[in-house]
């Protein structure tokens, strides 16, 4: 060979190397990683109020949120306006649920994670080892400009996420799941007001959500440390992380659930072991899926139950699901 | 310079100059001593600009060329040239989906029938049967789980409360 053939063969190998690489997403750039930091900050800097959709396979469901920060932290009201009412009331870390229909008010403390649009941890570093972050284009969304940040998964154990952000403020406006090209589904603001008064007065429950002959349920959990529970999952999958271990009572449950929650900083699942309780039904094993993101893995393992929920791919539930033992 | 350098150092220092602007212009500098040395009529000059420039405004001919045939030899080094190129690729493909890259869960969850051989006794799956009939596990069980979860699932609250809880009959991913 010449050496002009040698210098050809180098670039179209050179050109083939790229091509390969091309597959291997890169670092996700600094300026993208700051759109996540300023949706994740603009819930703890901001006031809002407005009515959001979701949007799932056909069905579509509006709430109204009002959220307030002051001195004391933030404070916040969703509510369900289609289908069962729902009234989620949240101070900090405390949640109050009223179910109108059925009267149980459930409350619960140590509160971990938001509703729409507050939906990022307040680290990313998590979020750019598993996903992608890029900036793509500009787009309006309930009259306000927004900045759309695409999050493609760095694998297939998880979904890709679709982010409108406030060009001003940060606040997420729109949200979708996406699992290649297909849209799993959607949370939007279709009206919001970013950084007005709210007065303290709509963020307290109506007075009939008080009347004495609704039953007051307190879901009671008490956090365990690392390793402490006798149930333990062997083998993480890639980029997923234990957020915390517990024991919870569950409604209409008489014993105690284990619960162990993980998270790659966007996703989280959950797994729930419990003892096959002799004269309740079997239990039927295998895998349920909901509207949505949501899948459930159920599996029988001796006399356990071994329950995994989460919003990733049926893959991923099953990895986890049956990564989970019982420590000697 | 000389014609001393063997043909695969030869490439390598090409592709070093190619990606350095410093050592470029010393081996201008070092072809312009020589040639002010040797007393050259002709001094070398950096004319890599100008035909940069050149080939950017000369249209491109969009005609195709009277002869098409391919002489051998080029043919070789072209044939050659995709094959390692293929080659490349698939070794880049090889190493993103390798083994040691799928964590052992993820081969068993494509392939379930082999995961009761591998794992140990105590994260034995049980196999997972179709559910035959959804009403032996009632929605409002699910309901409980997916309460408790929507603690860490952003949204949640929109999808608790399930009345739609569909079986998958087969380990199919959507």
């Amino acid at each position: 060979m010449t050496s002009r053939q040698v210098i050809t063969l180098f670039f179209l190998l050179i050109f083939g190397c790229n091509a390969a690489l091309a597959e291997v997403l890169p670092h996700s750039s600094e300026n993208a990683l700051n759109w996540l930091k300023k949706m994740a900050e603009a819930p703890t800097q901001y006031n809002y109020s407005g009515t959001f959709v979701y949007y799932a396979e056909g069905h579509i469901e509006a709430s109204r949120t009002i959220h307030k920060i002051d001195k004391t932290g933030q404070h916040e009201k969703i509510e369900v306006l289609d289908g069962t009412p729902r009234i989620v009331f949240r101070n900090n870390d405390e949640m109050r649920c009223y179910l109108p229909e059925s009267k149980k008010a459930y409350s619960e403390k140590r509160w971990f994670r938001k509703f729409f649009p507050d939906l990022l941890p307040q680290s990313s570093n998590e979020i750019d080892n598993n996903y992608h972050v890029k900036e793509t284009k500009r787009e309006r969304i309930a009259n306000h400009e927004s900045q759309v940040v695409l999050l493609t998964p760095r694998d297939s154990l998880r979904y890709g996420q679709q982010f409108w952000v406030d060009m001003q403020t940060g606040l997420l406006l729109k949200v979708a799941v996406v699992e290649g090209s297909e849209i799993i589904e959607q949370f939007a603001f279709v009206q919001i007001e970013i950084d007005k008064e709210i007065h303290s007065d709509m963020l307290q429950p109506d007075p009939s959500l008080l009347t004495p002959d609704w039953q007051a349920i307190e879901l009671v959990s008490s956090i365990l440390n690392e390793g402490e529970l006798k149930w333990q999952v062997k083998t993480l999958p890639r980029g997923f992380k234990k957020l915390v271990e517990m024991k919870r009572n569950l409604i209409d449950k008489s014993t105690l659930v284990d619960h162990i929650a993980l998270s790659d900083g966007l996703a989280t699942v959950s797994i729930f072991i419990e003892p096959i309780v002799k004269d309740a039904p079997t239990p039927v094993p295998g895998f349920f899926t909901s509207r949505g993101a949501i899948n459930i893995y159920v599996r029988i393992l001796g006399d356990n139950k071994i329950t995994t929920v989460g919003e990733v791919p049926l893959k991923t539930i099953k990895l986890i699901g049956d990564s989970v033992y019982k420590q000697e | 310079m000389d014609g001393e350098v063997g043909k695969q150092d030869a490439s390598c220092i090409i592709e070093v100059l190619r990606r350095d602007d410093e050592l470029r212009m010393e081996w201008q500098t070092f072809h312009l001593i020589g040639d002010t040395l040797r007393q050259s009529s002709k001094l070398s000059t950096d004319v890599s600009q100008r035909v940069s420039q050149q080939l950017i405004t000369e249209p491109t001919v969009l005609s195709p060329r009277t002869s098409t045939i391919l002489k051998p030899q080029k043919y070789k080094v072209f044939a050659a040239s995709i094959a390692a190129s293929i080659v490349v690729v698939f070794s880049a493909w090889l190493m993103m989906y390798t083994p040691s890259y799928m964590t052992k869960q993820t081969m068993l969850a494509e392939n379930p029938n082999q995961s009761d051989k591998k794992l140990p006794a105590t994260a034995l799956p049980v196999m997972v049967s179709s559910p035959t009939a959804l009403h032996n596990y009632p929605p409002i069980e699910m309901n409980e789980y997916l309460f408790v979860h929507r603690e860490f699932s952003p949204g949640i609250n929109m999808r608790g409360q399930m009345t739609h809880i569909n079986s998958i009959n087969e380990y199919n991913e959507r």
